[in-house]
């Protein structure tokens, strides 16, 4: 007798979620019965409009939707439902196995801390290491994502390191747990294009040396084709289209994407002189 | 920075007073409770050695209004010490927890808010005793108040901040965020709460031993010196000008300093 290969368990499936916000007339429909998945070891991108709701589905993947959402459907991360989940199980998952990178890292940095204790404190956290070994670990990492001089950095505040440098602090923490899914909600915003070249090659090739799922959340076309092998565009809440990245790209269906093509196409060409 | 002009005077004016409660004492030749027989209500300088003059016992006002000074300042420090305590506490996990704990908490804060403090420093005073010891409890308890409500709408402003929302995905647990990455970002609330509270402190300590709830006879406070001189304000007015000069100094430089602190705060904060 042959068995049939079952298809592999997917690391995130997300399947009919609505999320809605209280709002003064009626309710604000932000995700509206979305359906997306994420195998191990994949890149997708996450695009659309400003306003499509990404940000909001990144945030109700790390279970962090405002107090007074409401919401429906079922997130699943490796098998676990995080829905309803209870908060313990929660803050076992959050940097252990879901890292998410910050679209601001001068925000999502405390500013009060030096880099070395916010990259410790996520070993802490999860029972990873003691005192006397979390230091080397930290500088492990901090080397793994190209930072220099890894132990002087350990002792710098966010506001001693320039926008590139504090990007690589922030996905250093984000790795700290070794996850196997990483959310990069516009890691690239706000950085100068060499630097957002930069973070672009270490996430790739963090992503290919870890195995990293990664769900990189832009709306920038030209850098989801240069990082992701599969591309979800989000308007209204909804996933509209979803295929490989190059398909998309070439064969555009939906109204949506071909407005983000051209959109991205006349900024190129005023870009080059 | 707090602008250094406008905190000079304040502190230069306090830290005289500090220095005139804790060696003031030491410098005269009198101890305060010790009576002078052949000195009673002498006025200022009339009397050998008696500087301030003597009371209606002949105790030195100057030794009596030290110590008064000091168990005014200390009372108020271990005051403030516990309302900081007790107001961060309840504010944080007010501020952090879910809406029902947080519900009950504040529910706590105004029932407590609308009770008459009078009452509850009596309750306090009686259940503890009198002394240095249960005034500033009894202060403490209406102290922690504000406290605890400004600390609450603090830390739910900063529950949504972006670095606040990356230490929760990080997996830190609960009291990490609230000591390592909320507290350390209260300090400037809490230091001009703190400052604001102080003088209201001095006041209430003042009041209560005026009207015999807080320190009592033969031990010298603000209030009771007050309370003393007020009884022999036609025969001896300075046992009240003094210790009233000296309430005033006191209270106007540390609401003066808390002010400083709070106008920096606020424009940190805009």
């Amino acid at each position: 007798m042959t068995m049939t290969p079952q298809p592999p368990e997917p690391l995130l499936e997300v399947s009919h979620f609505s999320l809605r916000l209280p709002a003064p007339e009626r309710e604000l429909t932000v995700i509206d019965s979305l359906d997306l998945s994420v195998n191990r070891g994949e890149r997708l991108a996450l695009v659309g409009a400003s306003g499509a709701g990404k940000s909001q589905l990144a945030l109700a993947i790390a279970a962090l939707s405002p107090a007074e959402a409401r919401c429906q459907g079922s997130i699943r991360f490796e098998g676990q439902a995080l829905t309803g989940a209870p908060a313990h199980q929660l803050r076992a998952l959050r940097g252990a196995r879901i890292g998410l990178i910050h679209q601001q890292p001068t925000l999502a940095l405390a500013p009060h801390l030096t880099i070395g204790r916010q990259l410790m404190e996520v070993l802490y956290a999860h029972g990873r290491a003691r005192p006397a070994t979390a230091r080397s670990a930290a500088i492990d990492r901090l080397e793994s994502v190209g930072m220099p001089d890894p132990a002087a950095m350990l002792e710098r505040y966010p506001h001693e390191l320039s926008g590139g440098l504090l990007q690589r602090a922030m996905i250093a923490i984000a790795l700290m747990g070794n996850p196997s899914l990483l959310i990069a909600d516009e890691p690239t915003s706000g950085l100068d294009p060499s630097v957002q070249a930069t973070v672009l090659t270490l996430l790739d090739r963090l992503c290919r040396s870890e195995g990293l799922g990664l769900i990189f959340i832009t709306h920038d076309l030209s850098v989801a084709a240069a990082l992701c092998e599969r591309i979800a565009v989000m308007d209204a809440g909804r996933i509209v289209e979803t295929g490989e990245t190059a398909t998309v790209l070439r064969q555009p269906q939906q109204a949506c994407t071909r407005r983000l093509i051209a959109a991205t196409a006349a900024l190129g060409s005023r870009a080059r002189p | 920075m707090i602008a250094a002009r406008k905190v000079r005077r304040p502190l230069t004016l306090l830290l005289i007073l500090v220095g005139v409660a804790m060696i003031g004492g030491l410098v005269s030749p009198w101890a305060p409770e010790q009576i002078d027989w052949e000195h009673i209500t002498m006025a200022p300088g009339t009397a050998g050695h008696h500087w301030f003059g003597t009371d209606r016992l002949g105790r030195d006002l100057w030794a009596r209004l030290c110590a008064g000074l000091r168990l005014s300042l200390v009372t108020t420090l271990v005051a403030s010490a516990i309302s900081v305590a007790l107001g961060t506490t309840v504010g944080l996990i007010a501020g952090y927890a879910r809406r029902g704990v947080d519900e009950l908490l504040m529910h706590l804060v105004d029932g407590l808010y609308a009770l008459p403090y009078v009452l509850l420093v009596i309750i306090v005073t009686t259940r503890v005793g009198t002394g240095p010891g249960s005034l500033a409890l009894a202060m403490a308890t209406i102290g922690w108040l504000p406290l605890a409500r400004a600390t609450r709408d603090e830390t739910r402003r900063l529950r949504s901040a972006p670095f606040i929302e990356a230490a929760i995905v990080m997996g830190l647990p609960p009291w990490t965020i609230l000591s390592r990455h909320l507290l350390p970002n209260l300090g400037g609330l809490l230091l001009v709460q703190t400052a604001l509270l102080a003088p209201q402190f001095i006041l209430l300590e003042s009041f209560l031993s005026f009207l015999g709830l807080g320190m009592t006879e033969p031990a010298a406070s603000l209030g009771n010196l007050l309370s003393q001189g007020a009884q022999s304000l036609e025969v001896a007015p300075w046992l009240e000008l003094l210790p009233a000069s000296t309430l005033v100094l006191l209270v106007a430089s540390l609401m003066r300093l808390g002010e400083a602190y709070r106008d920096d705060h606020d424009a940190a904060a805009a």
